[in-house]
């Protein structure tokens, strides 16, 4: 099967300290591939190279066969890791913003996933609370026809519930024409999120595989993997 | 496309601060136009010159957030080039600032002591002086931005921010201050942030300079001062393409 992703010898140090340390990672298209790793593993700074917010890295990094820039951000929807929204925007402007913005976002689709969570198109982005603004961000990237969803941490420092909300709108989205990357350090009740998954430590993939050949394997839940791989 | 769309939302984000930065200098030019009371002008100009000071103090504000420290990144993550962002915001403070100065028009040509009635009318090309009032100020601005683009772009290759803020204030204050030499050469002495109607002012950047000569010109157009404009297009080109080379180079990230 074709890579939508392709990570090789990728190394990116921020002055003395290296980040990725020549990371090997490939992804097939229609997957869910879970990023697992401790804080600081290099998830961010991956999933910021494959967006083009960091440029300067050594070693090869393909997505859809292209280096990262213009032409790839075109393909791939990204949540960053922290809001990212104009606070002074309502709802509603937020999502004819993305539908200017890029040429694969549907508004019809937006529309309906942010009703069906519940939120007032009329609210200001800056009066919702931590939950709602990363579902309706969540909503805005998956109302992208994108290649590649490339998620920072949407299920970290929300409550249970929203948690839940969240995987259900990922699993939703998910089609068979479009590859999803999630990053997140927590694993304890995500694992039936991910198709396949990568533990990250420091700045290398430690361990990739799809989530039953690795349960198979190993014996255990992958939270017990995680542990045994990362100590 | 996209471009045009981010205009459009650029000037909306920028509407509140320009509107009521415009409509405070045009209240405060008409009072100095029709008020009699003329121990009011100190304050009149004072608050012209605090204007003159945030419009140029907000507009590095702005582009030090979103080119610097990169606080909204969801226009990073557009498909453009970071230097075609960085033209659209520009574009918008352009019309912004040129929106606010030209509330000072109205003193600059209604006042009978002002400078179009006491001078420019009276020069030998009232057509020529009416050019480079407008000229000089507007191709200002886009040198300033520019090397505003390129001091921050070129900050963003230093890792320690001390480095980075260094690099910054040499290029914009070496920047500025080549600039202002040029300005100022052959007067008496000069003013920063005033005007006259002695002589036409100078930008040396973003900073606007009235020089003042040993004996006035008769002809207001001998004050013209061709070199400032040209460097203003010089730096303009030439911190233009470094700021759209760094911008959309390896070394600038976020």
């Amino acid at each position: 099967m074709e890579n939508i992703l392709e990570c090789s010898g990728l190394s990116k140090s921020y002055g003395r300290k290296m980040a990725l340390n020549g990371l090997e990672l490939k992804v097939q298209r229609g997957k869910i591939v879970g990023l697992l790793g401790r804080n600081g593993a290099g998830k961010t700074t991956l999933m910021k190279l494959i967006v083009s917010l960091l440029r300067n890295y050594e070693g090869t990094l393909l997505v859809d066969g292209k280096k990262p820039g213009v032409e790839t951000k075109q393909i791939v929807s990204y949540l960053p890791d922290h809001e990212f929204l104009y606070p002074w925007m309502t709802v509603e402007e937020c999502v004819t913003f993305f539908g200017h913005a890029f040429p694969d976002f549907r508004r019809d689709k937006a529309r309906d996933m942010i009703g069906s969570l519940g939120l007032n198109v009329k609210d200001k982005v800056k009066s919702l609370s931590k939950g709602m603004k990363e579902q309706l961000s969540l909503s805005l990237a998956f109302a992208r026809e994108a290649k590649l969803y490339v998620l920072d941490e949407p299920l970290a420092a929300v409550d249970p519930s929203t948690r839940d909300k969240i995987m259900k709108i990922i699993l939703d989205h998910f089609t068979s024409d479009s590859t999803i990357l999630v990053s997140t350090h927590l694993i304890q009740g995500v694992e039936p999120l991910f198709t396949d998954i990568a533990i990250v430590d420091e700045g290398r993939v430690q361990l990739q595989g799809t989530v039953a050949d690795i349960k198979r394997e190993y014996g255990m839940h992958l939270e017990d993997v995680f542990k045994q791989i990362v100590k | 496309m996209i471009l045009v769309h981010q205009f459009k939302l650029e000037c909306r984000k920028h509407l509140a601060v320009f509107g009521s930065l415009t409509g405070l200098s045009a209240l405060i030019n008409l009072y100095f136009l029709f008020s009699t009371q003329q121990d009011l002008a100190f304050l009149v100009l004072t608050a012209n010159m605090v204007i003159g000071l945030l419009v140029p103090l907000y507009i590095y504000t702005d582009l030090y957030k979103e080119f610097f420290t990169g606080v909204m990144p969801v226009n990073h993550l557009l498909p453009v080039r970071t230097s075609s962002l960085f033209a659209v915001k520009s574009a918008v403070f352009i019309l912004g600032s040129m929106t606010v100065w030209s509330t000072t028009l109205l003193e600059i040509f209604l006042n009978p002591a002002g400078l179009y009635q006491m001078r420019i009318e009276q020069s030998s090309s009232p057509a020529l002086g009416i050019l480079y009032l407008v000229l000089s100020k507007l191709l200002s601005l886009p040198a300033g931005y520019a090397l505003i683009g390129f001091a921050l772009a070129a900050g963003k290759r230093f890792r320690k921010p001390q480095l980075s803020h260094l690099c910054i204030v040499v290029l914009l204050a070496g920047g500025v201050a080549a600039q202002f030499t040029l300005a100022v050469q052959g007067s008496w002495h000069w003013s920063i942030g005033t005007s006259s109607v002695d002589a036409f002012k100078q930008y040396a950047n973003l900073l606007s300079v009235t020089p003042v000569f040993r004996v006035m010109q008769a002809d207001i157009n001998d004050t013209i001062n061709w070199l400032t404009v040209g460097s203003n297009v010089l730096v303009m080109l030439l911190a233009g393409s470094a700021a759209a080379l760094l911008l959309n180079g390896r070394g600038y990230e976020l």
